[in-house]
Order: C-alpha cells, then sequence, then structure tokens
C-alpha cells in the first residue's frame, strides 16, 4: 500500500473517530459479534501489511571506522586462488579460460627451462600432449579443450548439487582438472603436489572502512558543512520500525474478543511509534582538536602520545556521539583505544587519549569520523573531520658484515683504490651535469669554451660507484601469506611486505659498501622519483637514512600513480655514469623486474639482484606464483646476473654467504 | 565487519602490529537491561496466564540468541514471543497495568537490545559506552512509563462502548498515520 493511501486511511478514520466524540449517540450501543470479528480481522491485515513494509525498511546502521586493521597487501598468487576458488561455484567461461592460459604459460616455461629447449619447442611438446604421463592434465592445456561440453557441465552442476545436499566434499570437476595440471608441473621441478587439504584459503575480510583525505576530497556525495568539517551520511536507522504495528495488533485482537483493557494497550505502541518520529535536530555544532606528542624524527617503535579533544560547541545536549579516530594506516595501536562514545552537554568537551608505535616513514592522520545519533536511536550522522596532524620517524640504518656479491670484472674497481695515488687523482671522462653532482667538479674550462655545464669524472670515482635500486611498484608489495594472521614476532627481520625488505636490505648494503670506502648512491624504481647519486661520507649516509625512511617513493603504502617506464628508464640511463655498479632490490614479482636486470647489465652496468622471497608453495595460487619467480632467478643466473634468494624468515646474512660462494 | 575476538598486537622496533580486531560484543549494560525487562514482561504475563509463561521464556531465549549471534532479526521475533504472551495474558482477563506493563517492558527490551548491538557493532566492549546508553535508555523508558500513565488513565476516567470505540479509531487511525509519516522515500 503506498503511503498515500495509507494516510488517506488513516484520516478517515481518524475524522471518524472524531465524530463520534462530537455526537455520541452515532455510536452502536451493542454491536453483533460477527461485526466485531470482521473489523478485528480487518484491522489484524493491515498489521500484516505495515508488519510487511517494516521488515522491508530494513534496519541498518551507518558503518563505523576499524583503524586497528591494518594495512593489507597482497599476497603472491592471491589472485589465482580466487579465480581458481570461483571455478568451484560455477565460474565464468572467461574466467577458466584465465586460468588455463596461465597454466599454459607456466609450463611453456618451466618446460624450456628444465630441458633446455626453446619456448616454440615447448609449446610443442604441449600441443602434442607430451609433456607429462597425466593424460587429463596434458589435454587440459591442449588449445581444442573444451571442458565438458554442455552436457558435461550440467551433469557436473547436478553431481554438485547433490554432493552440497548431501555434505559431501567433492571438488568440481574443472577445479580437479587444475590442481592435477598444477602438480604435474610441480612433479616437472621435482616438488612435491599439492597438498589436498589446503585447496581453500580461509581469509576473514577485514577492512578499514575509513575514508582517506584524497579520497573524501574526490566523493561527491559528502557535503562540506565548513572548512574542515564533511557530511557524509545522514540517514534513518530504522531502528523503531514496526512500532506501530503493536498498536494495530492489541487494538485488533481486543476489538474481536472485547477485552477493553487490549484495546487500550495499544496507547503503548502509538506513544513509542510518535516517539521515534520526533524530527531530527540540526547538524551538530562540533570543535575537534588533536595533539600528537612527537619529537622531530623519532626512531621506529616509540610510542606516540595522541589526546583529541571533542567539544560541543552547539546550544543543545549531544545525546550520542560515537568518535573514531583516524589513526594513519601505517602505524599500530600500542595502547588505549582511538575510540569513545558519550553524551556531551552544550559547551562540554570531552577527550580522548591513546598511543601509537611509531614505524618508519611519513604518516598523515586520516580524517576523524563522528557518528552522531538522535536520542531515540533512529537518525543517524556521518560526519568527517579533516585535521591535518603528521608522524615522521626515521630507521637508522644498520650494516652487516656479511660478504656482498658483487660482480667480478668489475670487482678489481671496489673498495679502497689502492695504486692510483701518486700525484692526486687521475682526470677520466666529462659528463652531462646532473643537480646534486659537487660544484667543485664543474669543468670550467669547458664551460668557458663553450658554455656547457660538464661534470669531471675521476678514474677514482669511476672505478667505485655503486648505485642501490629499490623496486617500489605498486606490483613489488606483497606480504608473505604468513605475515596476514601473525601475532607474536618470531621472523628474523622486521620489514613486513616486500619493499620494507628491499629497503632493509639495501640499508645495510648501503652502510657496509660506504664503510669500505665505496661511493654508494640510491634511487627506486616506481612512480616517484628518488634520486641520491653517489658519494661518500657520513653526511651522505645520513642523507640515505632519511630518504629510505621519509622520502615518498619509500612509503609503506603502494602507490597509486601510473608508472611510465620509458621516460623514467631513460632517465636512469642518464643519471648512471659508465660502468656503475647496480644492486638491483626487488621480490621479482613480474616480468619486469628480469628485463629490467638484464637491459641494465647489457648496458654494461654490472647487476646484482637481491630478492626478498614473498611466496609460498602450499596453496594453488601460491605455488604458481613461487614457480614462476623460480623460473626468473634461473633465468637471471644463467646470464650470470648473481642472485641473492632471500628466503622470508631467514636473516639477510644467512641468504648473502652462499650467494657469494656460488658466484665466486 | 570486525572480528569477534580481542586479540592484542605486541610489536618489535617499528614493525606494525598483528591484527587488532575490536570486540564486537554487544555492551553490556543495555543487554542487562533488556534481559531485565524481558524477565518483567514475562512476569507480568505469566501471572494472569500460565501458559503465557513459556512463550515469554522462548521469547527471551531469542533474544539472548540475537543478541550473542549478532542478528537482529531474532531480538525482533523474541519480542513478538513477548508481546504474544502479553496478548494470551490479555485474553485471560488480565488486570489493565499487567498488560500495559507487559507491553512496554516489551518494547523496551527490544530498544535495549537494539541499542546492545548496534553499540558493539559500531564501538565495541573496550570503550566505556554507559553514559550514553544511561542517557538513550532514560529516555525510552521514561516514554513508555509516561505511555503507562497515559493508558491508565484513559482506562480509569473512560468507560463505557461509546468511549472505548472512540478510543479504538483513535488509535488505529494514530497507528496509520503515524506509519505513513516516515522520512524514508517508498
Amino acid at each position: 500500500m503506498s503511503k498515500r493511501i495509507l494516510a488517506l486511511v488513516g484520516l478517515m478514520i481518524a475524522a471518524l473517530g472524531l465524530v463520534t466524540v462530537a455526537s455520541p449517540s452515532l455510536v452502536p450501543m451493542k454491536t453483533d459479534q460477527v461485526v466485531l470479528t470482521v473489523i478485528g480481522t480487518g484491522i489484524l491485515l493491515q498489521a500484516a501489511v505495515m508488519m510487511n513494509k517494516a521488515r522491508q525498511d530494513s534496519y541498518s546502521l551507518i558503518t563505523p571506522g576499524f583503524p586497528e586493521t591494518p594495512w593489507e597487501l597482497p599476497t603472491p598468487g592471491d589472485e589465482l586462488q580466487a579465480t581458481f576458488e570461483s571455478i568451484a561455484e560455477g565460474g565464468l567461461l572467461h574466467e577458466q579460460e584465465q586460468v588455463r592460459d596461465q597454466l599454459r604459460e607456466v609450463t611453456a616455461n618451466v618446460l624450456a627451462q628444465t630441458h633446455r629447449i626453446s619456448l616454440t619447442d615447448a609449446k610443442q611438446l604441449i600441443t602434442d600432449e607430451s609433456w607429462t604421463s597425466d593424460a587429463a592434465a596434458a589435454r587440459y592445456l591442449t588449445e581444442g579443450f573444451s571442458a565438458l561440453g554442455p552436457l558435461g557441465e550440467v551433469t557436473d552442476e547436478v553431481k554438485q548439487w547433490i554432493s552440497t545436499r548431501l555434505s559431501i566434499d567433492r571438488t568440481p570437476a574443472q577445479q580437479q582438472l587444475v590442481i592435477r595440471t598444477v602438480n604435474a608441473i610441480s612433479h616437472l621441478l621435482d616438488m612435491p603436489p599439492l597438498d589436498p587439504d589446503l585447496m581453500a584459503k580461509d581469509e576473514e575480510e577485514s577492512e578499514r572502512f575509513l575514508q582517506s583525505p584524497e579520497e573524501l576530497a574526490s566523493d561527491s556525495s559528502t557535503e562540506h558543512l565548513s572548512e574542515e568539517v564533511y557530511l557524509r551520511t545522514e540517514q534513518e536507522t530504522g531502528h523503531w520500525n514496526g512500532v506501530g504495528v503493536v498498536t494495530l495488533v492489541f487494538t485488533g485482537v481486543g476489538i474481536i474478543i472485547g477485552q477493553s483493557a487490549m484495546i487500550i494497550a495499544g496507547v503503548i505502541g502509538l506513544i513509542y511509534a510518535g516517539y521515534a518520529r520526533l524530527p531530527p535536530s540540526d547538524p551538530p555544532k562540533l570543535r575537534i582538536d588533536r595533539t600528537v606528542e612527537v619529537d622531530e624524527d623519532i626512531s621506529p617503535g616509540e610510542l606516540i602520545p595522541v589526546t583529541v579533544e571533542v567539544r560541543n560547541e552547539g546550544e543543545r545536549l549531544l545525546a550520542d556521539l560515537r568518535v573514531i579516530d583516524g589513526v594513519p594506516p601505517g602505524l599500530s595501536i600500542a595502547e588505549g583505544s582511538p575510540r569513545m562514545a558519550t553524551t556531551l552537554p552544550a559547551g562540554d568537551s570531552k577527550t580522548i587519549d591513546y598511543k601509537l608505535k611509531a614505524s618508519r616513514g611519513r604518516h598523515e592522520f586520516w580524517p576523524t569520523k563522528i557518528i552522531q545519533k538522535s536520542l531515540t536511536g533512529a537518525h543517524e550522522r556521518e560526519l568527517l573531520f579533516c585535521l591535518e596532524d603528521s608522524v615522521a620517524s626515521v630507521s637508522h640504518l644498520q650494516s652487516t658484515n656479511a660478504p656482498i656479491p658483487l660482480r667480478e670484472y668489475a670487482a678489481q674497481f671496489v673498495g679502497n683504490v689502492a695504486a692510483q695515488k701518486g700525484g692526486g687523482m687521475e682526470f677520466h671522462s666529462v659528463r652531462e651535469y646532473l643537480p646534486g653532482d659537487p660544484i667543485g667538479r664543474i669543468d670550467w674550462n669547458r664551460h668557458a669554451r663553450t658554455g656547457e655545464i660538464t661534470t669531471i669524472e675521476f678514474r677514482e670515482e669511476r672505478a667505485a660507484k655503486i648505485v642501490l635500486l629499490i623496486d617500489t611498484r605498486a606490483v613489488a608489495y606483497l606480504e608473505h601469506p604468513s605475515q596476514r594472521h601473525r601475532i607474536g614476532d618470531d621472523g628474523a627481520s622486521e620489514g613486513y611486505n616486500a619493499v620494507d625488505r628491499s629497503i632493509e636490505a639495501a640499508g645495510k648494503l648501503f652502510t657496509a659498501l660506504l664503510a669500505d670506502g665505496n661511493s654508494v648512491g640510491l634511487t627506486n624504481v616506481g612512480p616517484t622519483d628518488c634520486w641520491l647519486p653517489p658519494s661518500l661520507g657520513s653526511d651522505h649516509a645520513i642523507r640515505a637514512a632519511r630518504l629510505l625512511s621519509l622520502d615518498p617513493a619509500f612509503s609503506q603504502l603502494p602507490p597509486s600513480a601510473e608508472f611510465e617506464l620509458m621516460g623514467w628508464f631513460k632517465r636512469l640511463v642518464r643519471r648512471l655514469s659508465e660502468g656503475t655498479q647496480i644492486v638491483y632490490f626487488t621480490p621479482l614479482s613480474d616480468e619486469y623486474s628480469v628485463t629490467l636486470a638484464r637491459q641494465l647489465d647489457v648496458r654494461r652496468y654490472p647487476v646484482t639482484v637481491v630478492s626478498p622471497n614473498p611466496t609460498e608453495d602450499e596453496h594453488l595460487g601460491e605455488r604458481i606464483a613461487y614457480i614462476q619467480r623460480r623460473l626468473r632467478i634461473t633465468r637471471l643466473r644463467r646470464t650470470d646476473i648473481p642472485v641473492v634468494d632471500w628466503d622470508w624468515e631467514q636473516p639477510l646474512e644467512a641468504a648473502l654467504r652462499p650467494a657469494v660462494r656460488r658466484h665466486q | 565487519m570486525g572480528l569477534g575476538t580481542t586479540i592484542g598486537g605486541s610489536t618489535q622496533a617499528g614493525r606494525p602490529a598483528a591484527p587488532m580486531t575490536i570486540d564486537n560484543q554487544p555492551s553490556l549494560l543495555s543487554t542487562a537491561v533488556a534481559l531485565g525487562a524481558g524477565f518483567v514482561a514475562v512476569s507480568a504475563a505469566s501471572l494472569s496466564a500460565p501458559a503465557a509463561l513459556p512463550i515469554g521464556v522462548i521469547g527471551l531465549g531469542f533474544i539472548i540468541a540475537g543478541l550473542t549471534t549478532l542478528r537482529r532479526r531474532r531480538i525482533t521475533i523474541g519480542t513478538i514471543s513477548l508481546l504474544a504472551a502479553g496478548l494470551l495474558a490479555g485474553s485471560k482477563g488480565a488486570e489493565p497495568v499487567e498488560l500495559l506493563i507487559v507491553v512496554m517492558a516489551s518494547i523496551f527490551a527490544w530498544d535495549a537490545a537494539t541499542m546492545a548491538m548496534g553499540l558493539g557493532q559500531q564501538i565495541g566492549r573496550e570503550v566505556d559506552t554507559s553514559q550514553l546508553e544511561i542517557v538513550h535508555l532514560a529516555g525510552s523508558g521514561g516514554v513508555g512509563l509516561l505511555g503507562i500513565i497515559v493508558a491508565y488513565s484513559i482506562e480509569r476516567f473512560m468507560s463505557g462502548n461509546q468511549a472505548v470505540f472512540t478510543i479504538s479509531l483513535l488509535l488505529i487511525a494514530g497507528a496509520i498515520l503515524t506509519s505513513a509519516i516516515t522520512d524514508r522515500a517508498d
């Protein structure tokens, strides 16, 4: 029944009621029981209609924020795992194709590497179905494979339906084929087959549900109330929906059985219904002040006290105020809680106190969320306050005594250059001036002659130049699967994603190489630019430490900007002087990381790769990612690029030693 | 939304803590009030109709189930059960006051339980929310008591078929009209 009809009916009955007040004689003295029952039943039907409507206008609350939830990054093989699991629920055809294509590619690469044949030959093996003894797997990867055919799919779905009803755990046919194929691939690499108990990952999804300042600025549905305040949602909660039904039911039943007490009991429902519909008040006038007690550049691990004061600057009591402070995503809460729920009389203020634990980087606070509800609980508002605060924390660089596998043919240039002394340093060459070069090295003669500004390089400098290159692209931000639900810290390292680990390793190598007398520089692969040209000295080390902690290129969160590959590469090559050695830190999560290493190597910049390993080989998706990474490592090593394969649970030193041994 | 257990995060230098989630169980104070009110409703109903006792207890059970499993639908069903107990009591000729108490207590229990659940979901148990709850419950409790007073006065001072007829019409009209006047779009 639409609202209008309802209102009309209500008004008519009200009018009738008023008429009987005016002239009581209209009221029948004694009404027939049948009539009463009919009327009563009619009322009950109306009650049923209203109840149904109340059920549809469901009860919903504004989603609060969960700043306690850490920022979650993907783990290797996530996407494949998700596609694989969706096949179980009758995934779309193109998803099944995706899985097969990916598996086909991996198989071809594995075959090419293990059998030392060309990729074309490997693909031929797949087409010939001769790469594995498992006939089903072999057939699955052929081009002409058409799953089960329409009849087969129907049969499979029926079987699936039956198994679910009988609670039999039956993996659908498609999934079984995928598993068999992956096992066949694993067999090629002498890896054990997948554990059948570990097919599905049960991941609990937890989201922060808070808005970053950028999201807020671009969200057109929020209303800008004042300079720092945004009104994001205003809604009825449906808290009291259906209470009017009580009145109709009691009155209706009361009429049918002739109990006046029951009829009058309906008043209660009506009064509650009226209470629930009190009009909401205007948006509150609040003032929020946040104080973050922090010194310049504190160390990671130190506690940061945060105080948030909420003041009611309006004239009315605020009955229900729920406050959630916008804790920066990279920081964890050490003490207290960033939440508060309270009443706030006019002119009063209340504070939230809590402490954060500092971690490397520059962290910005997100908008504070306030959910204001009416006294009745029927009406809610969501307000966001943008207070700009930030915390910066710098990690001190550690060092390492382990040997570093720099490339053989540049080895003569590593370390203190001994013999070139005897009258100062030998002039070697001239190159384009780059910002950051020492002014004292500018070739003023050339400038006087030709007007160009160029930098002189001495043999000594050239010889000892090393640049540490850190992969900070979005694809490199991966977590190891064990990281997700870890409670204590039993990992060997502090870094919690692959880029963190890369940064940690780069810090150690920077210090160690610098201490050995080398000229070391720092830069990254990614959309945000960071370049520290190779140099010497303790000031240089301090600068590097600050960059690794505070530069946005090395943020704890992945970049969102587009990465322009070609332009970046050209700029890198322009910056590097001839023969600079590169130590490239990357988890090798995609093909480009391999391409980059080889392109630099080919241009005679000797490359060593240090690769933190975020992959595991237990679940299906993970295992494929694991295999792909292993293929990349082998490919690099076969072109004489040393790779330090750094397992997640190892300290860096344990990975460096065998790498050096292998290289020598 | 929010996971059920509280896990403290212990950290080493520089490393963010492990997943620390809020305890999203319903708040204790409002839960206690809801159950208390439910108990009152069941007792009042059972005075006139012993058969109302099991129905009422089932209602309480549903409310408890709704609170522990965080399903609001169950709380509503529980309330309906309590009200059904009231209907039974009324049909067996309960005193007006008793009946009024049953209805009011049932609705009040529904409100308190919903409040408890909402607080758990939006804020969590770790924060002290008692002041807020007291204010809200005072409001809805007060309104309920007002309702009892008004209804009782009507009972007392108006009797006879004619008055009852009028009142019925007005009540029904009121219920229908208030349902029609909502801010939610249709």
